[in-house]
Order: structure tokens, then C-alpha cells, then sequence
């Protein structure tokens, strides 16, 4: 059975650009302002932008500033991370493991390929170890039982090895190449 | 398209960094990690790197300790090891178990068990998971139903090989017996997956007439391997059913002699220390560590000596490295027993000597006594009794594993055997299990006294019950116990009784209690509670 490859996205660009505070929640917050390399604006919460030890830490160095760029983020990858972190924050108010991992489940299952790649450098950059955790087992998954050629094209890298090598290791390893998946 | 380029060029950027891969590495089965090393260049010396290695291993298992034989039919561990069940029945007048439970082998975190009651001929696999607390009997291996022919042929060597693959889709476990069996070795392999064991016969290995083969087995890439008696190594490829020789082991022929017997053992007869190990070499070791298959013999009185198979499809070993340990107290290696590698730190070794286990750390030179054997059953000078070392595994296996699944497309016949057997981990508790012969229909059935006798049916063995009954220790006991299965139902049936402490042996004393279940497996639950007692044994 082939699972998912690069269909397009089916994720909802809301949370991308929304300057409105969350109505559940009355009492005006602290905002923070982040700034993607493609020059979005993102306006989240406080405790949502505590979650990135990076930002967090930038705040602790300097505390008056009120934008963070980001340089080395896209917006759409970090609209994505902004959503998990806001889900986050309120299972941290409540506990509730079960849900908690439902979600993050979930959160994984619907993004494409490109998406969860896309987030990974994200993820690292801006110290989420929680998302990083979720995204990483989510393209282990995905490659788990897939060929070979099916790897490559995943992160789209170059097969750099002789016919011949290439050959000699899958003759080393023959019996990790028994039930392999279609691609 | 231009979707599969951006993927592309976002994906280049963490396929191409050490640090972001290695959190996915870390996350894949052995097999596919190992389809990885031929993605690129990069990833491979990746995946070979000493680093990795050391962080996946140390990830998966951790040494736990060392079951010993501690009587002739008892083991027991030190360390750490989780205790093996209490499956044997005591025997009525002295409390000592009947028959024998010893562990022989174990694969990521799954115990082997041989299990036999001493004269009643019901002899039997059982395969231990030590972190649920479950076992399942398997059907009776050919080896304990073959008919010892007209000559009574006695056989130089039966070794049992033990394999739980626990990152394939659907989770399995592989046993296996190997014998000589006149000119040709006799395989006899049982799989979860078929829940049936199947016979094959391979050709002999040169010298036909003395090749031996030795245990525990070691699960490495997909294969079963043993120690080749007196040098090398054989494996057994469990999917396509092949065995293959890797008998070049560079300079390892230097340390037998011309009558083909290790230096090991030639010390032993010359120092008249033979007794226990019956010519057998007992100094070598075969294990698999940092991704390789490692081999390793005594070389000296302080000195092992390791090989590495570098090229597994070409077979070929690496030149020896030797360890030579410092400040060893007394005796001589070749007495003694290398055990296992450290997972965390490569470079700690574990070996076993007269009645101590030690660790060594060769970077540091560093000697620690871990446990020492209190009572071993053997000879007492030289101590060289089966010690299985037993690695926790952190992926633990699935509950009630190993399930039976039928191949698609094959209907698998339902095993007819079934199985009761009693665990009485304490005094106060009687546990008694019955099952079929495979996993699936095994099912957990607790004897309880208080409020009332019943029978409680578990759909797998993982639901605990709390609820006992009270047996005085002064109480001498038996239980019986039978089962049967008639098409979908089983029927299980035991029966406790006893006679008050001191008094004689008779059916007269006797008082008893006893019950039955029919159970339907098809509907899975239980039809019938029977209760009878004829009298008031526990208060």
C-alpha cells in the first residue's frame, strides 16, 4: 500500500496573519510580534512564544524589544509550528495525555510530506523539543518501509554511489531489503 | 513539478545535516536503517559512525544481568534480571521443584525457557516476556516427540536458537533446534507467525563425523548464529532458510590443536579440571555489538582476543585486537567465560571467572566485581556452568505477543494442543494458566477462594488479578490439572487438594477442591462455572 507522497496541503492558512486575540480568553494579553525571513508578521501570545526557547532566550537578552526576526523561518512552516505550540499551551493547563497525543497525531497525519520536512529546521532552530520529537517520528514513519530509490526522492538527494557499490552493500544488508513496501 | 522541487531543496537541507538526521535515525527499525546506508555516501558513514552506533545500541538495550544455574534444575539471576516464572509443581513432601526451567537464550528482551516435569514426558518451549509477566508454551518441538531409533543413537550436539524480531509490522519470534543427525544437521524451527514448527535437513560441515556446534544463539541481521566447534562461526537465514558457514576466522586456528581441541580444554585435561566441561570449548564467546557480529576467544591466562566480520555477505573477519585484562586476582581466562559487551561504553566488557562476574574497562584498566555466584550447580572448581546474560529492550514486546496472524491467503490450521500448567509465584497465590498452543488463544485463569471458587477467564495475560487465596505454608499441597479441547471449546480443569501438615499420605486426609471452565474460543468467553469442594481445606 502507498501511503501519502507530495499531495498538496491541505492545511488551513488561518492562523497565518490573525492579529485577533483569541476571543475564549477576555483579558488582553502580552503580544509578541514575530517576523519571518519572508517578511510576515506574526502576532502571538505571550506563553505561545515562550514555547520557543529561542525566542524566549532573545527576550531574556533583550527585553524591550517587541519584534523578533526570525531569519532563518518561512512563514508558512511557521504559521504550522505557532498552530502546535498554541495546542500545546492548553494541554498544558490541562493534562490530558490521551488528547494530547490524538492531537499531535493528528497535527502529523494531515500535513504533506513537504510540510513536515519544511517544520523539522523550524522546529530545531527554534528549540521546540516537543514538535521536534512528534515530526521526527513522523517522517521516520513515513520512510520506515520504503525503498531505498523512495528515500531519495523524499529529501530529493543525489544518489552519489557506483552501480557497483551500490550493489555490494545491498548484498551486505540483503536482508533489509525483504518486505520492503511499494513506493 | 515544482511542489516536488521546493520538497526537494527542503528536504536536502536536513538530509544534509548530521544533526536533524540523526533524530530520525534513531527513530527507524534495523532494517531500514540499514536500506539507508545506501542513500548517499554521507548518510552511510552516518550510519556507520562509531557515535551513532553507540547512541542507537545503547538506546534499544540495556544488560540487566546474568541468570546462572544455581541447582540442577534452578536458575537464578544477579543483577537485575527479572525473575523467571514459577511454573514447576513443588513436589508434595519436600517442597523442592520437580523438573527443570532454565533459560536458553534471549533476544531483544524475550526469554527462551525449556521446561520439563521430570518423568511425565510433557517437556516444552516456553517463551518468557519478563516485562508484561507472560509466557506462552509452545506446541511440543519435534525434537521432544522423535522416536530414538533401533541404535538409540545419542547426539553430539542439540543447540537452541532464539530470535524476536520486535520491528517488523507484525511482531514475531523464531525458535529453533539444531542437531546432528548422522550425516546432515536436522533443523527443527518453530515460527509465531505459522505457529507451527517445520523439519529440514542440511548437509553436514567438514569434519562431518565431529563438527559441533555450541549456544546460545545470536540474532544478527535477519540470521541465527552459533559457535562452530573448534573454530568459526554458522548461521541460519531465518527467511530463506539457508545456513552458511563463516568458518575463516583469521589466526583463530592457532589456538587448537592438532586433535582439534582449544587450548581451553587441552588446559583443563592437563590440569585433570576436565570433568565438568566434557572436552568442549568453554572459553569462546559470540555476540553482536556496534552493529557487527563479534567473536572472541581466550588467548591467554589474562588476554581475549576479538574479531569483528567486517564484510558480512563476503564473510570476512577482521585480524584479532586482544584485551588484555590488568590485575586479574587468580586463575586463568581460560577458565573463565567472556559474557557480554556494555552497550553504553564499548569499552567495557563483562566475563565471568571462578565464582565472580567482572566488568573491565579497557580504556581505564578498571577491574570491578559485579555479582558473584553464590550457588551454581557443577563442578566446583571450575565453574564454568551456562550463564545468559539478559538485555532490557525499550521497545518492549506488544501485549499478549506474539499474536498469531494467519499469512494472507493461507488459512492456518488451529493447533489441537493445549496446556495447562500452574504458577505458584508464593504461598498465598495460585495461579493457574491454561492455553493452546499459541499466543492468540492463550488464555490467564486465576483460581480464587475468597468470596467464592471461580474461574476468571482473561482474553490475554497482561489483566492482573489481584484477588488470591489463602494456603498455610504448613499445608501440603498438590494440584491437578487437565485440559482438553473438543472443536471451538477448551476445557480446563483443576483441582487443589492437600492434607494437613505431618499427616501420612492418604486419600483419606485428603480434602479437595476442584473446578472446571468450558471455554469458547470462537465466542471468547466462558460458558460453565463448575464449583465442588468435599471439603474445607482453607479456613
Amino acid at each position: 500500500m502507498s501511503s501519502s507522497t507530495d499531495s498538496p496541503t491541505l492545511t488551513t492558512e488561518t492562523t497565518q496573519l490573525s492579529p485577533q486575540p483569541d476571543t475564549e480568553t477576555a483579558k488582553p494579553t502580552k503580544k509578541i510580534t514575530l517576523k519571518s525571513s519572508d517578511n510576515q508578521i506574526f502576532e502571538v501570545e505571550e506563553s505561545v512564544a515562550m514555547e520557543f526557547a529561542t525566542v524566549k532566550s532573545f527576550f531574556e537578552d533583550s527585553p524591550s524589544t517587541d519584534t523578533v526576526p526570525l531569519p532563518n523561518v518561512t512563514a508558512k512552516p511557521l504559521s504550522q509550528v505557532i498552530e502546535f505550540c498554541k495546542e500545546q499551551i492548553k494541554f498544558k493547563a490541562n493534562p490530558d495525555e490521551a488528547q494530547k497525543k490524538k492531537y499531535n497525531a493528528e497535527f502529523v497525519t494531515e500535513k504533506s510530506d513537504k510540510d513536515l520536512v519544511d517544520m523539522i529546521p523550524v522546529a530545531n532552530y527554534l528549540e521546540i523539543k516537543d514538535l521536534l520529537d512528534v515530526l521526527n517520528q513522523a517522517v521516520a514513519d513515513r520512510i520506515e518501509n520504503k525503498s531505498v530509490e523512495y528515500v531519495r526522492s523524499f529529501f530529493g538527494i543525489d544518489n552519489d554511489f557506483t552501480a557497483e557499490e551500490e550493489a555490494a552493500l545491498r548484498r551486505e544488508h540483503a536482508w533489509a531489503y525483504e518486505g520492503v513496501d511499494e513506493d | 513539478m515544482s511542489g516536488q522541487r521546493e520538497s526537494s531543496a527542503a528536504g536536502k537541507a536536513i538530509a544534509g545535516c548530521q544533526d536533524l538526521m540523526q533524530g530520525i535515525f534513531s527513530r527507524l527499525p534495523p532494517q531500514s536503517m540499514a536500506r539507508c546506508k545506501s542513500v548517499s555516501k554521507q548518510w552511510l558513514s552516518w550510519l556507520s559512525s562509531k557515535y551513532f552506533l553507540t547512541q542507537k545500541q545503547a538506546k534499544n538495550l540495556t544488560l540487566a544481568g546474568f541468570y546462572y544455574n544455581s541447582t540442577y534444575n534452578t536458575y537464578q539471576g544477579c543483577c537485575l534480571v527479572p525473575p523467571l516464572p514459577t511454573l514447576l509443581p513443588q513436589d508434595d513432601r519436600h517442597g523442592t521443584r520437580r523438573g527443570i526451567l532454565a533459560p536458553l537464550n534471549s533476544s531483544n528482551g524475550l526469554v527462551l525457557l525449556y521446561n520439563s516435569y521430570l518423568g511425565k514426558g510433557n517437556s516444552s518451549f516456553i517463551v518468557y516476556d519478563p516485562s508484561h509477566a507472560d509466557y506462552i508454551t509452545l506446541p511440543i518441538a519435534p525434537s521432544l516427540v522423535e522416536k530414538p531409533d533401533a541404535s538409540l543413537r545419542i547426539k553430539r550436539f542439540l543447540v537452541y536458537g532464539f530470535a524476536f524480531d520486535p520491528h517488523s509490522i507484525n511482531p514475531n519470534f523464531t525458535v529453533a533446534e539444531l542437531s546432528d543427525d548422522g550425516g546432515s544437521i536436522r533443523v527443527n524451527i518453530y515460527s509465531s507467525i505459522t505457529s507451527t514448527w517445520t523439519t529440514g535437513n542440511y548437509p553436514a560441515i567438514e569434519p562431518v563425523d565431529s563438527f559441533m556446534l555450541s549456544g546460545p544463539s545470536v540474532f544478527f541481521r535477519g540470521a541465527l548464529h552459533w559457535l562452530l566447534e573448534p573454530s568459526g562461526v554458522i548461521s541460519y537465514t531465518i527467511r530463506n532458510k539457508k545456513l552458511h558457514e563463516f568458518t575463516s576466522v583469521p589466526g583463530d586456528l592457532a589456538y587448537v590443536d592438532d586433535e582439534g581441541y582449544c587450548n581451553c580444554v587441552r588446559k583443563m585435561m592437563d590440569s585433570g579440571r576436565d570433568g565438568y566441561s566434557q572436552c568442549k570449548c568453554t572459553c569462546r564467546y559470540l555476540g553482536e555489538s556496534m552493529d557487527h557480529l563479534i567473536y572472541v576467544r581466550a588467548t591467554g591466562d589474562a588476554e581475549f582476543s576479538v574479531w569483528t566480520l567486517d564484510d558480512y555477505y563476503r564473510r570476512v573477519w577482521s585480524p584479532r585486537h586482544c584485551i588484555v585484562i590488568n590485575n586479574l586476582p587468580a586463575d586463568s581466562l581460560f577458565y573463565g567465560k567472556f559474557l557480554a559487551f556494555e552497550r553504553k561504553d564499548i569499552n567495557v566488557i563483562f566475563f565471568r571467572l571462578q565464582r565472580q562476574i567482572f566488568s573491565y574497562n579497557q580504556i581505564k584498566a578498571e577491574l570491578k566485581e559485579i555479582c558473584s555466584i553464590q550457588k551454581e550447580y557443577g563442578d566446583d572448581d571450575i565453574c564454568s556452568g551456562f550463564i545468559l546474560p539478559y538485555e532490557v529492550s525499550t521497545i518492549p514486546p506488544p501485549s499478549g505477543m506474539p499474536r498469531r496472524k494467519a499469512a494472507t491467503g493461507i488459512a492456518v490450521e488451529k493447533p489441537r494442543n493445549t496446556y495447562a500448567s500452574v504458577n505458584r509465584p508464593e504461598n498465598t497465590r495460585i495461579l493457574v494458566y491454561c492455553h493452546e498452543g499459541n499466543a492468540e488463544l492463550a488464555r490467564a485463569i486465576t483460581l480464587t477462594h475468597q468470596p467464592e471458587f471461580t474461574w476468571i477467564p482473561a482474553y490475554n495475560f497482561q489483566r492482573p488479578f489481584q484477588r488470591y487465596f489463602s494456603v498455610t505454608s504448613t499445608d501440603d499441597h498438590h494440584m491437578h490439572l487437565a485440559s482438553s479441547a473438543y472443536n471451538d471449546s477448551v476445557r480446563a480443569e483443576a483441582s487443589v487438594y492437600g492434607f494437613l501438615g505431618g499427616r501420612k499420605l492418604s486419600p483419606k486426609f485428603m480434602k479437595r477442591y476442584s473446578c472446571s471452565l468450558n471455554f469458547h474460543m470462537a465466542k471468547m468467553n466462558s460458558s460453565r462455572n463448575i464449583l465442588q469442594s468435599d471439603g474445607a481445606l482453607w479456613p
